[in-house]
């Protein structure tokens, strides 16, 4: 009975504390995710238009976009499926690798780190520039390179069946924050299961195999969640390099969205478009939480 | 027997260094295009052969963005919007990631999906409402609609990020603390916070990093020149009718330039807090 | 403790620094007079716009402007932005999308502004360069003029014993531009472009860069008897075989005729005074706005006039001035307007008109002093020939320009340059890309303001 009231008390409590704690991310969420949301699931069912125009229109939004009405969704989406199945395992492995190597005993590990690190602070803005010179197919750097190697010219940005794969490069450039997750991750792998492992006689890849990447299944679970978040919102490279071009071939989704809502102030359908985003990528990370449990460890648990 | 092991050991030192080398002249190199293009004239940056150094070192071009640009008052406007940005960000996303990770209470699942949502949720969807209701308050032309956010929460991926932080470190030692008459606050300050210094630098660095160059939030929230923040006014270089590119990679270089400053302080810390860490998993 | 005493200070420290930001925008609204005035434009044309407002404002001490300048690529976004706020300007730069503002009823007609200045009367003003939405209701004309134009290295074409005509008479037919390109264009070993031994992949200097858009070709298109609209304005017209054969034409100088590059992507080419000065190109097709650079780029160069030898039609462009009916100080905005749309009204507007921008008003073309004014070929962005190649020859040829006159054609003009791409890039011809995307178009397609073909 006692035992009971006790723990009545201490739950009311606890519940308070957490309340507390979490308040200011209630309140974050409420004002920036929930409203917001909402409102914008109201006008994507309307023909808004920032000014003056607010009608319901049903459904109109959405099945002009999924009747093919619309002559750009099913690319845009398409388009950026690709970049994500391309630039989030890509960027991971290489993010990975390099925490690896500045993880073994090497001299001027503090200066290799910065210098990986280094890209991933450069304003977008300004990188996208540099990326569009050294990437121009005529007077770019990579060409001239190229040439000097004796390789014949590629077209990077300015043909279809390459501009993706370029970007996909030029986003492996800025790995550095996710490289910095990963070593914090890998410099916390505790010394005595390394050294377990060592003393079975095991090596380096023994080492990594079991201990090392089990031990950092959460961190790559976060880094491949949010790549694919991140995957899917990608902007800038579109919006500054090449405009969604050539042909349409980098007409990533974020950047139809925005030129939807901002170049034909259609934020109706640029709403609805945003919807079936939110859903897409909702249902990917469901999908990725519920199949975490098979292969993501917590220590803590 | 050992010799082999050490010429072993030596190859794959040299291999180790060999791809960090060239991994860094990757990573150097667009930087290096940037900064010896911003000594350039406009001409010369487009000159067949590649220059690869400017023939004359054109500091003009330095000289010439703080002339026709503000950029002191941007980078005043830049710094204190980072302070108060990075300052809420840490303290209220890891209170959050707290009352996720270590607080057992009735809402906790519940928030923690709705955070987790609002991460899926298209930044692009909630610009324009989220700028009508700070206009419906009267707060646009002022930092404040940048600011807020942060002290609530900061941001969904800071939460999770130290979420995740927080569920590794194991529960008995803040329950010992609570058996000796501790509250969750002081636990917080007092356990979790030094525990996890290196995660509060990367989600610091990380706040930092993403107000410093944000630059669709700026544009739509600030109206006169003279609140500009670094980025946006990198941005102003692109006119409509010529590209001033040596003027605009100045300008990069100096938005550049405190980024890595304040990545040098940080990454110190960070390595300090790794190792004071202790045990985790 | 510390983090306790740490956290209150932190969480007073953003409040103070809140209200301070609140107190400052609560003075600036207490000005009396005060217009908005939001712009774009390269560094030049902001600072030339800055110290004319000065001037402005000394010679009208009871209004305040507050200048706004926005990068143009993100122009649309900030206004409507800023409507939305309910923080309308009063008077701002704009481009294609003041029709659309004028259907919703946000701007002011012209002609009802004009009906009550005799100063702003239309006939002042050069016929083609209206911004109309309808028949009687209009945004305004042009503010500044630019035209497209074609311009070139002088050395290059000197040394090549080149002279580039500048009188539409005289004009190169396509197939002497051509050629011209030909030789103008070489490769690693000095070998141009007619030489049969030439090597396309190792070019250091090309005949001819062109921007891909819309001012660039329908000047062509137009002279070759083709539109962007059909006949009846009810459907695609780049399609039909007059307009995609110049279509072709331009792709050809780059995959035929190897003497343009391939990448043409307006932003991943050097500007017209670069590409120009650096010698990477000898030509260089695109717009008037390119002048001032080149004059400043300190290069020797010229214009001439487009190789267009039959039926040589073009047009001026350029965004208007528009005026809310937001505003609650029309007066004010209007003396706004007409100094900012005077070539005399300051040193630095006139500096304008005599190096980015060509006047609206007909009286700088018709009497022979104003002209000299601002054209005289002793101006530094003014160079020999100026007169013959873009003042006779354009005002003399002139039509309505496409982006004014057809319905919707920022939307269409999305769908094309896309199209475009892929003619460019060689993997189609003009005419079969144009015609898979006309049915997309023709759902686009809402005529023209006019009623006339475009």
């Amino acid at each position: 009975m006692r035992n009971t009231q006790m723990s009545k008390k201490k739950r009311r409590r606890e519940n308070m504390w957490g309340m507390l704690f979490c308040l200011p991310c209630i309140l974050g969420f409420l004002f920036f995710a929930l409203l917001p949301m909402c409102t914008s699931l109201y006008y994507s069912f309307t023909d808004y238009n920032v000014i003056s125009r607010c009608n319901f229109v049903g459904l109109d939004n959405y099945k002009n976009l999924f009747s093919g009405t619309d002559p750009y969704f099913s690319k845009a989406l398409w388009v950026t499926i690709i970049y994500v199945a391309l630039s989030v395992p890509s960027s991971l492995i290489v993010a990975f690798c390099i925490a690896l190597l500045l993880n073994t005993e090497v001299k001027g590990k503090g200066i290799f780190r910065t210098i990986f690190y280094l890209p991933s602070i450069v304003p977008v803005v300004g990188m996208s520039a540099v990326w569009l010179w050294i990437f121009n197919s005529d007077f770019g750097l990579a060409n001239m390179l190229l040439k000097a190697a004796g390789l014949p010219k590629c077209q990077w940005l300015s043909s279809e069946s390459t501009v993706i794969p370029t970007l996909v490069f030029t986003n492996l450039w800025t790995v550095g924050s996710t490289m910095v997750i990963f070593l914090a991750g890998i410099q916390d792998v505790p010394r005595q299961l390394s050294e377990a492992v060592e003393i079975d006689g095991g090596g380096r890849m023994a080492k990594l195999l079991h201990v090392i990447i089990p031990m950092m299944t959460p961190t790559i679970f976060y880094n491949l969640v949010m790549g694919i978040i991140n995957g899917f919102q990608v902007f800038t490279q579109a919006y500054v390099i090449t405009q969604g071009g050539p042909n349409n071939a980098s007409l990533f989704y974020v950047y139809y969205l925005y030129r939807e809502a901002f170049q034909f102030m259609r934020m109706g359908s640029a709403s609805a478009i945003a919807w079936v985003l939110f859903v897409i990528i909702m249902l990917l990370t469901v999908i990725m939480f519920k199949l975490q449990k098979k292969w993501v460890y917590y220590g803590g648990e | 027997m050992s010799m082999t092991r050490k010429t072993k050991k030596r190859g794959m030192q040299i291999l180790v260094y060999a791809l960090l080398i060239f991994g860094s002249v990757l990573c150097l190199m667009p930087l290096f295009w940037m900064i010896r293009s911003s000594l350039m004239t406009n001409v010369e940056i487009f000159m067949v052969p590649i220059h690869w150094i400017p023939e004359k070192f054109r500091w003009e071009n330095y000289k010439e963005v703080f002339t026709t640009l503000p950029f002191l008052k941007y980078y005043a406007n830049s710094l204190k919007l980072v302070f108060f940005v990075v300052t809420g960000a840490v303290i209220t996303s890891s209170l959050c990631a707290y009352g996720l990770a270590r607080i057992d209470w009735g809402g906790r699942n519940i928030v923690f999906s709705c955070i987790m949502g609002s991460m899926m949720l298209p930044a692009a969807v909630t610009i324009i409402p989220t700028f009508l209701m700070f206009r419906k308050i009267g707060l646009t032309n002022s930092l404040i609609p940048l600011i807020i956010p942060a002290w609530l929460g900061g941001g969904a991926f800071y939460i999770f990020l130290l979420r995740q932080f927080f569920l590794s470190i194991p529960k008995d030692m803040d329950e010992a603390a609570y058996i000796d008459g501790a509250n969750h606050f002081q636990i917080y300050c007092r356990i979790i916070l030094p525990l996890t210094k290196p995660a509060l630098v990367v989600v610091g660095m990380f706040a930092f990093m993403n107000t410093w160059n944000d630059f669709l939030g700026p544009l739509i929230y600030l109206n006169s020149d003279d609140k500009y923040t670094v980025a946006l006014g990198l941005q102003l270089f692109i006119g409509s009718y010529r590209a001033e590119w040596q003027l605009m990679m100045a300008a990069a270089c100096l938005v550049v330039i405190p980024a890595i400053i304040v990545f040098m302080l940080g990454q110190r810390y960070l390595i300090e807090g790794i190792t004071m860490t202790g045990v985790k998993g | 403790m510390k983090m306790k005493k740490m956290l209150s200070a932190l969480l007073c420290g953003a409040l103070f620094a809140g209200m301070g930001v609140v107190n400052i925008s609560a003075e600036e609204a207490a000005e009396p007079c005060t217009i908005t005035f939001t712009y774009w434009g390269s560094g030049a044309e902001q600072a030339a716009i800055e110290a004319s407002l000065e001037t402005f404002q000394e010679a009208y001490p009871e209004i305040k402007v507050n200048a706004i300048h926005i990068p143009s690529d993100d122009f649309l976004t900030k206004i409507n932005s800023m409507i939305a706020a309910g923080e309308t300007p009063d008077i701002s730069y704009s481009a294609s999308w003041k029709c659309q503002f004028g259907e919703e009823g946000l701007i002011y007609n012209f002609f009802d502004l004009a009906a009550e200045d005799p100063e702003l009367a239309p006939e002042n003003y050069l016929d083609t360069c209206w911004w109309n939405w309808s028949e009687t209701e209009s945004a305004g004309p042009i503010m500044a003029n630019v035209c497209p134009s074609l311009m070139y290295n002088a050395d290059i074409l000197g040394e090549a014993g080149i002279e580039v005509p500048t009188t539409t008479e005289e004009a190169w037919s396509w197939d002497e531009f051509v050629e011209v390109a030909k030789q103008l264009t070489l490769d690693g070993d000095g070998r141009n472009a007619a030489d049969p031994e030439f090597d396309a992949n190792n070019i250091v200097q090309y005949g001819v860069m062109f921007a891909p858009s819309w001012n660039t070709y329908m000047s062509f298109v137009y002279s070759n008897g083709g539109s962007y609209l059909s006949e009846d304005g009810t459907q695609f017209g780049l399609c039909e075989e007059a307009a995609a054969e110049v279509l072709q034409n331009f792709a050809d100088l780059i995959n035929v005729h190897h003497v343009a590059p391939t990448s043409i992507a307006s932003n991943s080419m050097p500007s017209a005074a670069s590409a120009i000065a650096s010698r990477q190109a000898a030509m260089y097709l695109d717009g008037s706005w390119n002048h001032l650079d080149l004059a400043e780029a300190g290069c020797n160069w010229g214009v001439g006039v487009l190789p267009i030898s039959e039926n040589y039609t073009t047009y001026l462009d350029g965004g208007s001035l528009i005026i809310f009916k937001a505003t609650e100080h029309l007066d004010e905005t209007i003396k706004l307007y007409k100094w900012i749309t005077n070539p005399e009204s300051s040193a630095e507007i006139t500096e304008m008109f005599r190096t980015i921008w060509l006047p609206v008003h007909k009286v700088y073309y018709e009497d022979p002093e104003k002209l000299e004014f601002w054209a005289s070929e002793e101006f530094r962005a003014r160079p020999e020939g100026f007169k013959e190649a873009c003042v006779d020859a354009v005002v003399n040829n002139l039509t309505v320009a496409t982006e004014i006159n057809v319905k919707n054609f920022n939307e269409i003009d999305t769908l094309v340059s896309a199209a475009l791409d892929e003619v460019f890039s060689g993997s189609k011809t003009a005419l079969d890309a144009m015609s898979a995307i006309k049915g997309s178009v023709d759902a686009l397609v809402e005529g023209t303001y006019n009623g006339e073909r475009a």
